[in-house]
């Protein structure tokens, strides 16, 4: 892959050893190149103003500056899609609540990916997320979706899922197709079809093709809508 | 104020009838002589007044006061009699009052020195005595006065009356006299004083008395009525000021001269008092320790303890004599004590007293802030110790576990450095570090969760509900959702519910747990309700438990449990907050 078809990146993380760290795995991956590395929100703005990235891969807690305590990667993830529609925006996070999450996807889910901040030993996981919000897709680390529907269940909004459904659903918000999904599941892809036929059934969702909408439409279904 | 009412009525009778009756009987103008008489006749009346308007509870100042009324009634008698065309019985009525001056004057001013009470049950015959033969004396006066021509015609009967009546007076003044000399000589050093103007003052006022019935007329018996009337009060009076007789006494700041009463604190003084030493004290076995002070300065007594339910004493004090007073704290924590007052000579000018219903009433006084702060210094000592306990906890926590998990960590790389690892051992030192990471976050959640700071009670309590292996519902009034508290607020609520649904899962073996947070009445309420096997909550030590209910308390709230075996639990919790 040659550097001009490389997704241009600008990672933005307050500790130094992760910031570099991240900045050399995604350099060495040969798909992505790191254009700029920043420790805080008010650099990353500036840097995404100066660089014109395809995407952002940051941190959630960045201290510093006029930002609201403890949400200033998602609150720059914000203002980064509002004055740049064409920027991705992959936010990592050290939490597995779903406060952030849900505080990430008020808006909207395109464009925005939310990860646990331990994929970055998990090259593959990285890179697919930063592929989908380049192209304006969305993508959710397995492990919040999981959070998500436990959240639902507590508020008494449980869903009839099967096991095997909950397992497809959350390898579908996390932008699988359904060919990956098999493979991640070890099943086959009829089996796949059916399941996710049986999830949108059941959560009265319009089932789509498109592994994009699929993953919204999951997201706006689990996501920021508190009822 | 009844009591005060009664005082200034009774003053103001007595004044104006000296005034008054001084006034009718003189010619005009005045001469010095009777103003100087109504001056010193203004004396009893005024220091009665005084006494009884201050420290009602002590007889002395309505005795005072009686012989006041008595002098002016009596003078008022004798100035409408000198006058004339008054109503005869009126007149006498009033005129024979001027025995009771004497006898009260004569007797019992002195026995009842300093408080008001016999000096002992000895005294009780002399009292009733001159109680009789005071009344026989007014009466065979009285008898007197309406025979209508005068001394001549006299029953022989009211004469006896009148005089054996005033001879047993006599008796009994000499009798009462010698025994006031007795307690003088007796007195200590710091009583002598009193004692000393007192029986100076009966003495001249005896020493009047027979200058009046000597001589009648001319200087001498001018001397003797002025020391009859004045000598008593104005010895008492110095008494008073300079001796701190009855607790008053007198202070001089700058050029003005003032009267301090109730020299020992009120109740609403020393609950004040205590209130700012309370709010000051650094440490809970402090405030303890100013309270015994607060109790022990309150009322002069030796020494004053706070002893608690659980064996805990502080004296303030030394402890010398048992106690002679001990009121339960409230709630039963403990008792508040106190040794025998303050005797003369350790506190100067100080009485010797036992102690009244006014100190009872200012030690059950004090029994209501000594309960609350008794809780709260056992409130404190406990939560300390809860937060100590969690941070040993957690140290125990970091120690056992990421501490080792790192370690290994280090081992394992090191390892992989040595023998040029492959792909899966990498893999696998990756997993040991993300295992680790989990557990350190687990390890953050439990001492303060990243939701209850950043989103709240709700968001924090729905998220600890979720990571929970059995069906858990979370019942939240929409209002409820985004509003936030004070922090304290929060975490107490918070560690509660999380605490309750551990033990569900724990100990109980809940297969569903409901929790429900609602705001009403100006609390905020948390239930957890399980369907788990319950307890014996009486029958249970519930340490986790305890601590957070301190929490709670600590806030104003409270906790309750509500179990039994088979029947599962259902645990509330409230703090107060505005809606």
């Amino acid at each position: 892959m040659n550097d001009l078809a490389r997704i241009r990146t600008v990672v933005a993380d307050d500790h130094y050893l992760v910031r570099e760290g991240t900045r050399q795995l995604l350099d060495m991956s040969g798909e992505v190149t790191v254009v700029g590395a920043v420790g805080d929100a008010d650099e990353l703005m500036d840097a995404v103003r100066r660089l014109a990235p395809d995407v952002v891969i940051t941190d959630i807690r960045m201290p510093g500056g006029d930002w609201r305590p403890g949400f200033e990667g998602i609150d720059a993830a914000h203002r980064i899609r509002a004055a740049h529609p064409a920027v991705g925006v992959v936010v990592l996070s050290q939490f597995s609540d779903t406060l952030f999450a849900f505080e990430l996807f008020k808006h909207g889910t395109a464009g925005y990916a939310y990860l646990l901040k331990d994929r970055v030993g998990d090259l593959d996981e990285l890179l697919g997320a930063i592929r989908a919000v380049a192209s304006g897709g969305s993508v959710i680390d397995p492990k919040v979706v999981e959070g998500l529907l436990a959240r639902r269940d507590v508020r008494g909004q449980r869903e009839a899922l099967t096991a095997r459904e909950r397992d497809v659903l959350r390898e579908m918000a996390h932008g699988r197709s359904n060919s990956a999904i098999a493979r991640a599941l070890h099943l086959s892809i009829s089996s796949v079809e059916k399941n996710v036929n049986a999830i949108f059934t059941k959560l009265g969702l319009e089932n789509s093709g498109d592994v994009h909408r699929r993953v919204a439409a999951v997201l706006a279904y689990l996501g920021p809508d508190v009822a | 104020m009844s009591s005060r009412l009664v005082a200034g009525l009774l003053a103001t009778i007595a004044a104006g009838s000296i005034v008054a009756g001084t006034l009718l009987a003189s010619r005009w103008p005045v001469p010095a002589t009777e103003w100087m008489f109504i001056a010193l006749g203004l004396i009893l009346p005024a220091l009665g007044w005084l006494l009884a308007f201050r420290r009602p509870e002590i007889r002395y100042g309505w005795l005072l006061l009686a012989s006041g009324l008595c002098l002016g009634l009596g003078t008022l008698g004798v100035g409408l009699s000198v006058r004339g065309g008054y109503p005869d019985l009126l007149v006498t009525l009033l005129s024979c009052m001027s025995a009771g001056f004497y006898g009260l004057t004569w007797i019992f001013v002195p026995l009842l020195f300093p408080d008001g009470r016999l000096p002992s049950r000895r005294w009780r015959p002399v009292a009733w005595i001159s109680g009789v033969a005071v009344a026989a004396h007014s009466a065979g006066l009285a008898w007197i006065g309406f025979s209508p021509y005068g001394m001549a015609d006299v029953s022989p009967a009211a004469a006896l009356l009148a005089g054996g009546g005033q001879f047993v007076t006599w008796i009994m003044a000499a009798i009462v006299f010698c025994g006031l000399v007795v307690r003088w000589r007796r007195s200590e050093r710091a009583e002598r004083g009193q004692y000393a103007w007192m029986v100076g003052g009966v003495a001249a006022t005896m020493a009047g008395g027979v200058l009046v019935f000597s001589s009648r007329v001319g200087v001498s018996g001018l001397a003797g009525v002025m020391m009859l009337i004045g000598a008593l009060p104005a010895a008492i009076g110095v008494a008073v000021v300079r001796h701190r007789l009855l607790d008053i006494r007198i202070r001089i700041r700058g050029s003005r001269l003032l009267l301090m009463f109730d020299v020992r604190p009120t109740v609403g003084e020393v609950l004040s008092d205590l209130g700012t030493a309370l709010d000051d004290a650094p440490e809970p076995v402090e405030l303890l320790s100013r309270l015994a002070a607060a109790v022990r300065a309150g009322l002069e007594v030796r020494w004053a303890a706070v002893a608690l339910a659980d064996g805990r004493r502080v004296v303030a004090g030394k402890e010398e004599g048992a106690a002679v007073l001990a009121v339960p704290v409230r709630g039963g924590l403990g008792q508040i004590e106190c040794g025998p007052p303050l005797v003369t000579g350790s506190l100067p000018g100080s009485l010797p007293r036992s102690l009244t219903r006014e100190d009872r009433r200012l030690l059950e006084a004090l029994a209501v802030p000594a309960g609350l702060a008794i809780q709260s210094a056992g409130l404190v000592t406990r939560l300390v110790n809860a937060q100590e306990a969690e941070r040993r906890r957690i140290e125990r926590n970091i120690h056992d576990g990421v501490q080792q998990q790192l370690v290994a960590l280090i081992a394992g790389l090191e390892l992989a450095r040595a023998t040029g690892a492959g792909p899966d051992m990498l893999a696998h030192l990756r997993e040991q570090a993300r295992q680790t990471l989990a557990d350190l976050r687990e390890l953050a959640a439990g001492i303060h969760p990243s939701a209850l700071s950043q989103g709240g009670l709700v968001e924090a309590v729905e998220e600890r509900c979720s990571r929970l292996p059995v069906q858990t519902t979370v019942t939240v009034p929409p209002s409820l959702r985004s509003r936030r508290f004070a922090d304290e607020i929060e975490g107490a609520m918070y560690f509660t519910v999380s605490e309750a649904v551990a033990n569900a899962l724990k100990h109980a073996a809940a297969a569903t747990i409901d929790v429900r947070l609602s705001q009403a009445d100006g609390r905020l309420c948390a239930t957890v309700a399980d369907d788990g096997t319950g307890f014996d909550p009486s029958a249970t030590d519930r340490r986790g438990l305890a601590t957070l209910s301190d929490r709670l308390d600590a806030l104003g709230g409270g906790l309750t449990v509500d179990s039994s075996p088979g029947k599962g639990t259902r645990l509330t919790a409230w703090v107060p907050a505005d809606e």
